[in-house]
């Protein structure tokens, strides 16, 4: 190569670095520290997501509007995203939609492998707008074989005396024939 | 899959491309030269549609550039390469009411960037990319939020070979996330670290042929929220 009079940049020549394997930590070849952490924390969910886990408390699925955008949104927030302006009147809506997208899950919450899978995803649901307008959640009483988009679905609740304020409180959601 | 009727044999062949590509990356984890289409297709099932090929791992690593003002960089090279544009949205932390079909977040960061960068026609004036493909389908959902497609285009361009190493529009000629890794929060260097090499004519077994002048990189963040886009270009 030539000669050049330019400042020299020198890089690593190696640039995939050293593997470090878990004998490495276990051997004590590298330094290291161990530390296990116990963080409890609280969070406030604010006026419209607390009036929403109410609702659900119900058996009731609530919305709000936002009047400018022309939005019926659930879950609820206090201001609309869009256009920042704050959201008013509140609406209850069905609760019955259809299945926006799905996933079926053969990795539990912890991400362990499970034989028997989840099925989860979003729904739009009815009455609330612009579509896609809804929220995650699981499915059943069909199987991994029958669940499809834009499948007809409702909620199935939990009995009232075991709701608790939760999006758990709806169990799941079923297949439904009704319109 | 349900909306442009995308075949998963067609997401497939972006984690076929982009392991094969990682052959010749120094850093690559997970490369693999022999890998097929049903390599893929009978890997283990983790979440239907999504089998174990279908994403990257999620890997250390780093990543570094270094920027020089226009006064100096003659001090230190005779051919940089430039950084022309920059680009990043955020979209509604709300995906659940949202189109899960396109990137609008991707879209509205590559407009920023491609304004600042002059570009007006991106499917002409650029030559390759490095969209963020944690998952094989992501890089379709961003190759068209990069405005470098039509919607539900890119499995086709996938599938006709035009993103390959030596096709008309390469991409993620890195080997991407797929095939070299996932450094979570230092992809967006990954990416550019790759504008880099094949812009100043570096990337070795890697280099795309005919001498490259504009490439395009991005990352995603959060939950199918955020984009970052950068446009560099020789020099
Ligand atoms: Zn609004």
């Amino acid at each position: 190569m030539e000669k050049s009079n330019k400042k020299e940049i020198t890089y690593p020549k190696n640039p995939a670095g050293t593997h470090l394997r878990s004998s490495d930590i276990r051997n004590k070849v590298i330094t290291h520290s161990w530390w296990e952490p116990e963080i409890q924390y609280a969070w406030s969910i604010g006026p419209a997501m607390s009036k929403f886990l109410h609702g659900l408390k119900e058996g009731k699925i609530l919305g709000i509007h936002c009047h400018k955008c022309k939005r019926l949104i659930t879950p609820p927030r206090s201001f609309c995203e869009y256009c920042y302006g704050p959201t008013d009147t509140w609406v209850e809506l069905k609760d019955t939609g259809t299945i926006n997208t799905y996933s079926i899950s053969y990795l539990d919450p912890n991400a362990n492998r499970i034989e028997d899978p989840i099925l989860i995803g979003v729904i739009s649901i009815d009455g609330a707008y612009p579509k896609p307008m809804g929220f995650m959640h699981y499915f059943g009483e069909m199987s991994k074989d029958e669940i499809k988009i834009g499948m007809r679905v409702k909620a199935v609740w939990k009995p009232e005396n075991e709701r608790e304020g939760a999006i758990t409180d709806i169990k799941y959601f079923k297949p439904y024939g009704g319109d | 899959m349900t909306v442009y009727d995308v075949k998963k044999e067609d997401i497939a062949r972006v984690s076929v491309k982009n392991k094969r590509n990682a052959v010749g990356h120094p850093c690559a984890q997970l490369a693999d030269p022999n890998i097929t289409v049903e390599d893929v297709l009978n890997s283990e099932i983790m979440a239907w549609p999504v089998q174990r090929l279908d994403i990257s791992p999620p890997s250390d690593g780093a990543a570094a550039l270094i920027y020089c003002s226009e006064d100096i960089v003659r001090q230190y090279t005779d051919d940089p390469v430039w950084v022309d544009g920059v680009g990043w949205n955020i979209d509604s932390t709300m995906w659940t009411n949202r189109d899960l079909y396109f990137p609008r977040y991707v879209s509205e960061a590559a407009k920023m960037a491609y304004k600042m960068a002059g570009i007006h026609n991106p499917r002409k004036e650029i030559d390759f990319a490095e969209p963020y493909d944690p998952f094989d389908y992501k890089e379709l959902h961003h190759m068209e939020g990069l405005l470098l497609c039509d919607k539900g285009q890119a499995p086709i361009l996938t599938r006709e070979g035009v993103t390959q190493r030596d096709g008309d529009l390469p991409i993620c000629p890195s080997g991407g996330l797929l095939g070299v890794g996932n450094p979570i929060a230092a992809t967006m260097g990954q990416k550019a670290c790759e504008l880099y090499w094949q812009l100043s004519g570096k990337a070795g077994k890697r280099q795309i042929p005919g001498d490259p002048m504009v490439g395009v990189g991005q990352a995603w963040g959060d939950i199918m929220q955020m984009a970052t886009v950068i446009c560099m270009r020789r020099g």
